[in-house]
């Protein structure tokens, strides 16, 4: 019968394996006393949890992640490195060149046709964006929808009006209105983040070019910064 | 995997290293519990989990979203706890104790059990006490054993899965599991431990 309780255990015993065996565990009170010793350490196991992580196990992992980033890249000797990746003879480096050079090529034509730059037609269908006939709002903000116990996350979405935007990001009171540690990801002709913060309200602005700060026009609620402009307020309590 | 793990893993995977945090927060509980009963030790636990959620975001742009992401990152965690018990067996047989370990298991040494009888152990063990004579019992039981109790039957894994991960054959790893929860049993007897109607185990 040991062979039956170990299938049994394993969840390996058809139906009407199961169904047998268990007529005959209710017939043999030894049997019965057997099987629910076994469930019962399995179970009372499987239920124990541990204490749990140190309450610093997040900041923890997150500075060694952050430390790691912060690491200088090694040093490498260039010229070496790049014969011993191209080949030992003058002819095969050159002959790699040439294809660096046409891949490089084609990848920027492609790129050129596929963003609506001036070889290609504008993209207006982009993921959320949206955009009006004439052009004149090429912005959206969305979408404010997943939630967890402990965090809201919000993705913001920003199409710049201007084409000679070359870095987006976010300052606001959640990262002590510093640009620089929320940049914007581009991706196609918008700029995207995803905030995950703690349920509250914040004020934040968008910055253009590291130094052009501009109220969200689409924020749905704005309030006075005190010095004259208006900061964007992202109610993030619900 | 779930849409915000989905959202997350993009974000970080577009630069927002912050973005992990939330991987962490949502996921560090249950993989420090599995690794902890693998590994038998707070400490030690701790250690790899942390160390596994810093190999998860290393490795993060090779994760495809076939598996769930909690999956994927058990799986790393087991394989760590492996690697660390495989070095500690060495270590043992080489009779070299660190003083890591040393003050790791000083720090885990465990109050003696209250091995009174009761009606229903729930009602007589709080909290700590349970984890305490669970630790005590998995404890006894060799690694190799206490890893197939632990990923069968607290993880969920198939043998199947289990065979790819240790390299043993199915049919090894049964009776392991066998041996195992037999071990289990009788060391939660001896321990105190009774099954819930106050019948003898």
């Amino acid at each position: 019968m040991e062979h039956f309780i170990d299938r049994y255990l394993d969840g390996e015993l058809t139906e009407e394996e199961a169904e047998a065996f268990l007529v005959a565990v209710r017939e043999n009170p030894d049997l019965e006393a057997e099987l629910r010793a076994y469930e019962e350490t399995l179970a009372f196991a499987a239920d124990t949890n541990p204490p749990g992580p140190s309450p610093d196990f997040t900041d923890q992992v997150m500075n060694r992640i952050a430390s790691m980033n912060r690491q200088p890249a090694p040093r490498l000797h260039y010229l070496s490195h790049l014969r011993s990746l191209f080949g030992p003879t003058r002819a095969a480096r050159l002959a790699w060149a040439a294809v660096l050079v046409l891949v490089f090529g084609l990848g920027y034509l492609t790129s050129r046709l596929g963003t609506g730059g001036e070889l290609g037609y504008p993209d207006r269908t982009r993921g959320s964006q949206t955009v009006s006939d004439a052009g004149s709002i090429e912005r959206t903000q969305a979408v404010a929808s997943l939630q967890s116990e402990n965090f809201r996350i919000f993705r913001l979405v920003y199409a710049p009006q201007k084409s000679e935007v070359s870095g987006v990001a976010i300052a606001g009171t959640f990262n002590g209105w510093n640009p620089e540690l929320t940049p914007m990801h581009q991706e196609g002709n918008v700029w995207t983040a995803l905030l995950i913060l703690p349920p509250d309200t914040y004020e934040y602005m968008i910055v253009e070019n590291g130094d052009r700060w501009i109220t969200d026009p689409l924020a749905l609620q704005t309030r006075d910064d005190g010095f004259g402009r208006k900061n964007a307020v992202l109610d993030l309590t619900l | 995997m779930t849409d915000e793990d989905r959202a997350v893993i993009q974000a970080v995977k577009s630069g927002d290293t912050e973005a992990f945090r939330f991987l962490v927060e949502r996921h560090k509980g249950v993989l420090y519990g599995i690794i902890f009963k693998m590994v038998g030790n707070s400490q030690v636990a701790e250690e790899l989990a942390q160390d596994t959620f810093v190999k998860a975001f290393e490795a993060l742009g090779n994760f495809r979203g076939e598996a769930k992401f909690g999956t994927w990152l058990v799986q790393i965690g087991v394989h760590a706890a492996r690697d660390h018990l495989r070095r500690k067996k060495r270590l043992r047989q080489q009779r070299i104790v660190s003083l890591d370990e040393l003050r790791a298991a000083q720090r885990d040494d465990l109050e003696p059990v209250d091995k009174s009888p009761g009606a229903n152990p729930l009602s007589w063990l709080d909290e700590r006490e349970k984890q305490d004579l669970l630790q005590q019992a998995l404890g006894h039981l060799p690694a190799e054993h206490r890893e197939v109790i632990v990923l069968k039957h607290f993880v969920g894994w198939s043998y199947e899965r289990i065979a790819e991960l240790t390299g043993d054959s199915i049919g090894t790893l049964k009776v392991r599991a066998h041996r195992a929860r037999k071990l289990l049993k009788e060391q939660m007897h001896n321990l105190g431990w009774q099954i819930a109607n106050g019948d003898s185990c």
